[in-house]
């Protein structure tokens, strides 16, 4: 009986560090979300691009302990980042250093890319249209001269080579 | 006991769980099929009534697990293609679809097709590219039967390679260079279907090095000059499955070739380099009649022996081997 109602079952959770999570994921009610009134909480993942290459911090990781950030002096021109409507969508991704002025069809810049002011999409940085309603945006589309990876919309420098932006 | 209350295991239950996922995928992919049939009329029949962005739809040029292409102009007259993606698919590789939208913005080159738009609507997700000349290389050899001449295949070649090193300088690799996806109009070859390509790694680790753990060692080489060959493994990042894949197409274009083959009733003439080793079942390498230089240039494109370091090396490599096939 051991390995069924008691906590000794070591193969329940195949990886440790998921819990339950990993159940959640693969189980039937997966596919459409919970049934159970305690899990109400649990959302679907927002979607977002993979960062292309960009060093990834761990989750949860966090550079400087809690309100002890210090307070850099804002360089160059800032920009008010408008309210998007789908504000779920870009909540996980990293704020930008610097908004650009964007051009077309682009709201704000993040690492990730601009967002689209006709439908809120977060474009992945380099693309040329907006993958969710396909305004262009060419102020987004900015590569690297030298190694010619996608340049985050307002980067002085190219994250993969050191090699300073053409525009 | 315990193995009595195996059945209550929840690995096993996800087991039938990821099969009846698989069930529904399907069945969504099909319904998706039947509603674009309905949507967008692109049969012989109904030839031009669609308009899907703008573009109005002349005839579907094929398919693969993506989804679909169609043939479309738009209001200028220009032909353009639509590749249609299925919803499934979109789905299920959520994380790796911006790739070709990204790369192709960040291309220009002749050989290579422009990204000119998306399209979002009810009848489905598509890309507008521009469309390459020609047809491809599987149409050529499997629908046509036709027979590539020398001076044919080193122009495909060199005309590849050259691709590759634009792709390569840029970072990008490929991942899919096969018959279905190069275009060739008899003077022009240019490399379609962006869908696998992605960046180089910034930092290439142990599995992406040029030379994998499944390298083949050659069997009529010593090993002595196999491990000098193989001793220093450059470290370029994936270019090597660009340069192995397209091998394999040149390949391919090289058994069409009549004289460059070794039939059975052929060898007798006694004019082949190797006519007395090859034999049924025979490698390639004892097929073909190429010179050393050929076949040690092919041979590290494939992956036998020490891959090349950059594509540029690959390509002045080639030239050189190949000259005497330029007409």
């Amino acid at each position: 009986m051991s390995g069924f109602f008691g906590s000794s079952s070591r193969r329940r959770y195949p990886n440790r560090y998921q819990g339950r999570k990993y159940y959640r994921k693969k189980g039937l009610f997966g596919m459409f979300g919970s049934m159970s009134s305690s899990d109400a909480g649990y959302v679907t993942y927002p979607q977002q691009y993979p960062a292309q290459g960009y060093p990834q911090y761990p989750q949860g990781y966090q550079p400087y302990p809690q309100g002890q950030q210090p307070q850099y002096p804002v360089q160059g021109r800032s920009q008010q980042v408008p309210q998007v409507s789908q504000p779920s969508r870009q909540a996980s991704l990293p704020a930008a250093g610097s908004g650009t002025g964007a051009g077309a069809g682009a709201v704000a810049g993040s690492a990730a890319g601009l967002t689209c002011s006709q439908c809120g999409t977060v474009v992945p940085a380099g693309s040329k249209f907006c993958l969710g309603c396909g305004a262009k945006m060419t102020a987004n589309a900015t590569f690297c001269g030298n190694c010619g990876k996608p340049l985050s919309p307002g980067a002085k420098f190219c994250m993969e080579c050191g090699a300073p932006a053409q525009r | 006991m315990k193995k009595s209350l195996s059945f209550f295991r929840f690995p096993q239950a996800s087991k039938v769980v990821r099969l009846l996922s698989g069930m529904f995928c399907t069945m969504a992919d099909t319904f998706d099929a039947v509603l674009f049939r309905m949507l967008v009329p692109v049969s012989a029949g109904r030839r031009g009534s669609a308009v899907i962005g703008g573009y109005r739809v002349t005839r579907c040029l094929g398919g693969g697990r993506y989804g679909m292409c169609l043939q479309a102009e738009d209001p200028n007259g220009r032909r353009v293609v639509l590749k249609r993606f299925r919803r499934g698919m979109r789905k299920r590789n959520a994380g790796g679809n911006h790739y070709e939208a990204v790369i192709l913005s960040g291309l220009s080159h002749p050989a290579v097709p422009e990204l000119l738009g998306v399209i979002n609507e009810r009848s489905g997700y598509y890309f507008v590219l521009s469309q390459q000349p020609g047809i491809t290389l599987k149409s050529w050899l499997f629908d046509r039967h036709k027979e590539f001449s020398r001076a044919e295949i080193y122009r495909i070649g060199v005309q590849l390679l050259d691709v590759l090193v634009y792709l390569h300088s840029r970072s990008v690799i490929h991942g899919d260079i096969s018959l279905s996806n190069v275009m060739d109009d008899g003077k022009h070859a240019s490399l379609i279907d962006f869908g696998l390509a992605r960046y180089m790694p910034t930092r290439p680790g142990p599995d992406v090095r040029a030379s994998g753990p499944g390298m083949r060692s050659m069997p009529d080489m010593p090993d002595a000059a196999h491990n000098a060959e193989s001793a220093v493994i450059p470290d370029s990042g994936r270019i090597d499955l660009d340069h192995a894949r397209l091998a394999d197409v040149l390949l391919y274009l090289m058994y069409s070739c009549d004289a460059l083959t070794q039939r059975p009733g052929k060898a007798r003439d006694g004019n082949r380099e190797h006519g007395a080793r090859a034999a049924k079942g025979a490698a390639w390498y004892d097929e073909l009649v190429l010179t050393a230089d050929q076949l040690r240039c092919m041979k590290r494109l494939i992956g036998i022996g020490r891959p090349y370091a950059s594509t540029v090396e690959a390509a002045e490599t080639f030239r050189r081997a190949f000259a005497d096939w330029k007409q």
